[in-house]
């Protein structure tokens, strides 16, 4: 029962690595590094016989070699050995998740070599870091860090196999680069590292100029976080320009900006998680963003309806007189030109028939922008299309999603001027302003360790402590000696005026700069307002869909708390005159429900009204205020064969 | 209280003046009005900048607003700006470019026809206006810096265009962040640092040491020969309390007493280059009058009881 796919074929899809880069390539730091090589050595002892027998690794142009240390190349096969079912397990697959680790076995080669210089790929040449697989994983016994290794056990030193690079290298990429992540409560690194970091808006393309995504998002002006941790150095590329000695260029790619942020409150603006900007920043360029989004349009191919014989119901692009929206914006063939401001309601991309039906692509009321680029391009089947891009820019709003990378997640709620906020002695004023409840039950003293880190960094005299590895931060004192030197208190206070009044504030402030993310919730996005608009057609009550002017749900929970200030006539127009308001006819004689038909009476006549099929009669009907949905419920449970009977009187 | 005056005779005593930058010294009066000072300075003395721009070509990476906004941010020569008219209250045009009074306008024209980038700066904008220029941040001793290529705006590689005209208008930084002529302008109290002596000679030489290094900022000093701790530099105090705590964690409280002179600020201004420093001050102080005739004018005429209802009376006193 061997697992393996891997002799004999080479077309796994993967290419070696070239010699001077780096094991993780320069991706964006949002999803999982998968390097795009898998490799594997297989010089584990227990394998080594089986795996010398192999012919596949003496062909030394196959990418397959099983040992890099006879081999300059990669090995990308895993083989593990499963003792207890007596099987030997090989895996070849393409997109396997490999990691480094060093090697204990060959950690003495390092006294042999040359001392000075090792790169990434030295190391591995000579079989010193390994890349293991899943599966291998299992028979390792590996060190957390280099300490762990002179550590002893009663006595008796313990048997590594391998050793971590760096204990922070357990972490995931979007959670290592988390400072002081180990001071953080769990639940909030789970949020940074698995919801904010995916919805934080950054520069994640770089070639946004020839993408054509539905919707992307892009930051003007990304900034890189003061601090570091060994996996956002891990980031660069070699090759890079940046780089040096063959040394990791530092990561270039941060999604977010630093901020100066002070804890505090601010005239009560900031209460409840959000956030108090200041606007001048904002001006400034902070936190603002492009939007573009893309419609697409495509038209008839001309030889296949030729087939069909109807030329006139062929869809081209065009310019028409449209009814639906305007066209002011578009040239000849039916494309608006570079640049147009194209505002809800517009037509984006015109189309026409030669019957004259018009097939034109309009904007949705929610929808505006600038058109940022048009492509004309045909698919593979031959069907030409459109896309149209328009681009928004954006500067933050009040409602607009921030986040910390702590899972500190807030609204902006207020934007103040630069000359009300407090200032400290130096002339600074915060660009953002927290809440200080925002702390103390969601356990984060990481974005405090992170801000007086940040200013120390900012602010040191000679050079800084700048690392914030999970696992090996820098100690509180490290941290609190470094601003003292930089002439600020240990604690990250400052003394701070207060803007509106030139007084001196009784109290310290805690300021710093701290790194924020703008997350792609965007209240331009989510502003919901109807007074009349469409009804679902089959309750007849509003729609809620904000693309179709749907209206906010007055829930169950609103209700009771109009039932409990007993507002009835409130209650009345909100659930009934505003929604599903209707009306049925009822036979007072039967309490049964009468529906209006057509009745022949004598002499060809003919008379339409409520009439009770029942008591056979159009007396004693009278029509009472129902909302719809009682009225569908009651034919609903008709069809099922159970009748509902109204009582009424008279009033 | 009627008859008795509370008019003070504010003085102003400059220590250090450069074109950008200004540190004075402002006494006899109160932290309102060292504070209003401030914000005028931040927030109300005109200055010029861009605020309409006309893209004709731009085949650069960045958008057209993205552009629009740096060439907003780039700090012009603001001395005429205190004489000029607001666009909106401009008789003689509609603020397009045309009237002297109220706009300047720029045009820029680059095309990059070599191989390697082109810098586009705020030295390819050209005005026939020659007092509304882009701020020159080349040092007067005439050294060949980065900074002296000017502000870049965009950088453009072989073959991409941008053309356009700007129009720059008079504003007030309430308005928007650009027309602030304002850098960092803040103020401290002054302090008043007195040192308890007899209690500080039963410290010994280590405790003393121990106390002077306790304050981040370097404000006591300790002579290294008569070992007596003595006020190296007052106004380094940033009122950050940390000797007082020190000196209550020595169990010594009251070793020295340090309090904020209620009448006496320190002013540090520093300005984007769009106005010299000390104009700035003059310009805020001009400002500050003009408001304050504002209110004394509302307070002479009936109006002002039709103005402000009942506050009117309030206002004058009743």
């Amino acid at each position: 029962m061997a697992r393996t796919r891997a002799t004999g074929s080479r077309s796994s899809g993967q290419t070696p690595l070239p010699h001077n880069s780096s094991n993780i390539p320069d991706a964006p730091p949002n999803p999982p590094v998968v390097p795009p090589v898998s490799n594997i050595t297989g010089d584990n002892t227990t394998q080594q016989t089986i795996v010398q027998s192999r012919p596949v690794h003496e062909d030394s142009s196959s990418p397959y070699y099983l040992n890099s240390c006879d081999h300059p190349g990669l090995t990308l096969v895993e083989i593990r050995r499963d003792r207890n079912n007596g099987e030997i397990h090989i895996f070849s697959d393409g997109g396997r998740i490999l990691r480094p680790l060093i090697a204990i076995e060959n950690l003495s080669k390092i006294a042999q070599s040359k001392a000075g210089k090792y790169t990434f790929q030295s190391l591995l040449d000579e079989g010193i870091i390994e890349l293991i697989g899943a599966e291998e994983e299992e028979d390792c016994r590996t060190a957390w860090g280099i300490k762990f290794l002179f550590m002893e056990d009663k006595g008796k030193p313990i048997e590594y196999t391998h050793c971590e690079l760096d204990m922070s290298f357990l972490l995931s990429v979007s959670c290592g680069i988390i400072p002081f992540a180990n001071h953080d409560h769990a639940r909030r690194i789970l949020y940074q590292a698995q919801k904010h970091s995916q919805q934080a808006i950054g520069f994640s393309t770089t070639n946004p100029n020839i993408r054509v995504d539905t919707l992307s998002h892009q930051l003007h002006y990304p900034q890189r976080p003061l601090f570091h941790t060994k996996i956002s150095d891990c980031f660069g590329k070699s090759s890079y320009a940046l780089s040096h000695d063959g040394f990791l260029s530092k990561n270039e790619c941060f999604n977010g900006q630093n901020a100066i942020v002070a804890v505090n409150v601010h005239l009560g603006y900031n209460q409840e998680d959000s956030l108090v900007m200041n606007r001048a920043s904002l001006e400034r360029g902070m936190f603002r963003s492009e939007h573009i989004r893309s419609y697409k349009g495509d038209v008839d191919n001309k030889e296949s309806l030729n087939k069909k014989g109807k030329l006139d119901e062929w869809i081209n692009f065009g310019k028409k007189p449209s009814k639906i929206g305007r066209v002011d914006s578009l040239d000849d063939d039916g494309l608006p030109f570079v640049g147009a401001n194209l505002q809800s309601g517009d037509i984006v991309i015109g189309r026409c028939a030669e019957s004259g039906a018009d097939h034109s692509v309009k904007l949705k009321h929610t929808e505006k922008g600038m058109v940022q680029k048009v492509v004309l391009s045909s698919n593979d089947t031959g069907k030409n299309f459109a896309v149209v891009s328009l681009r928004q820019v954006r500067t933050p709003i009040l409602g607009d999603k921030f986040s910390s990378m702590h899972g500190q997640k807030g609204v902006l709620g207020f934007l103040e001027s630069q000359e009300n906020f407090p200032f400290t002695i130096q002339g600074i004023v915060p660009d953002v302003v927290i809440n200080p409840h925002a702390f103390p039950s969601r356990q984060t003293p990481g974005q405090l360790l992170e801000a007086a880190l940040g200013k120390g960094i900012a602010l040191a005299n000679g050079i800084p402590v700048t690392h914030a590895t999970p696992f090996s931060t820098p100690s509180v004192d490290a941290i609190t000696e470094q601003l003292h030197r930089a002439g600020f208190l240990r604690w990250g206070n400052e003394r701070v005026y207060n803007g509106r009044t030139g007084e001196m504030i009784r109290s310290l402030i805690f300021m710093g700069p701290t790194f924020y993310q703008r997350l792609v919730h965007m209240s331009e996005d989510k502003v919901k307002f109807r007074n009349t608009g469409p009804v679902h057609p089959l309750t007849r009550q509003p729609v809620a869909d904000r693309k179709r002017f749907g209206g906010v749900k007055f829930g169950e929970m609103e209700r009771d708390c109009l039932l409990a200030h007993g507002a009835s006539a409130n209650l009345h127009e909100r659930l009934f005159t505003l929604s599903d308001s209707s009306q049925i006819h009822i036979c007072q004689k039967c309490q049964n429900v009468a529906y209006i038909i057509q009745q022949a009476l004598a002499g060809f006549r003919k008379i339409r009204g409520p009439y009770c099929r029942i008591c056979e009669s159009a007396n004693e009907i009278v029509k009472v205020n129902v909302p719809y949905g009682a009225k569908l419920l009651c034919q609903e449970l008709f069809s099922m064969g159970i009748t509902l009977k109204f009582e009424t009187q008279i009033c | 209280m009627e008859g008795k005056s509370y008019q003070r005779f504010p003085k102003v005593k400059i220590r250090e003046m450069k074109d950008d930058y200004l540190k004075f010294e402002l006494r006899d009066t109160d932290a309102s009005m060292a504070n209003a000072l401030r914000r005028i300075m931040i927030a109300e003395v005109p200055t010029i900048a861009i605020d309409l721009v006309e893209i004709e070509v731009n085949s650069s990476v960045l958008n057209d607003e993205f552009i629009a906004h740096r060439l907003g941010l780039i700090p012009l020569t603001s001395d005429r700006a205190m004489s000029m008219r607001f666009s909106r209250d401009c008789d003689a045009c509609d603020g397009d470019g045309q009237c002297e009074f109220c706009s300047v306008e720029f045009t820029l024209r680059c095309r990059c026809i070599e191989d390697r980038t082109l810098d586009v700066t705020s030295k390819d904008l050209v005005t026939p206006d020659h007092t509304v220029v882009p701020v020159d941040f080349s040092d007067s001793a005439g050294n060949e810096s980065n900074e002296n290529r000017g502000v870049i705006i965009v950088k453009l590689r072989r073959g991409q265009e941008l053309r356009l005209r700007a129009i720059a208008r008079k504003g007030i930084g309430k308005d928007h962040a650009k027309w602030s002529p304002a850098a960092t302008v803040s103020f401290m109290y002054e302090p008043d640092i007195r040192i308890n002596e007899e209690l500080m000679e039963t410290l010994t030489l280590e405790e003393k040491r121990s106390w002077v290094e306790s304050s981040p900022t370097r404000v006591f000093e300790l002579d290294p020969e008569t070992h007596q701790v003595c006020v190296y530099d007052a106004e380094a105090y940033t009122y950050d309390d940390e000797v007082i705590k020190k000196a209550e964690a020595m169990g010594k409280p009251g070793l020295v007493d340090i309090t904020a002179k209620e009448d006496s600020f320190i002013f540090t201004v520093e300005t984007t280059g769009a106005v010299k420093a000390s104009q700035l001050v003059i310009h805020a102080i001009e400002i500050l009058k003009q408001k304050l005739d504002a209110v004394r004018l509302s307070d002479d005429t009936v109006e002002a009881d039709d103005q402000f209802g009942e506050l009117g009376a309030h206002l004058r006193g009743g």
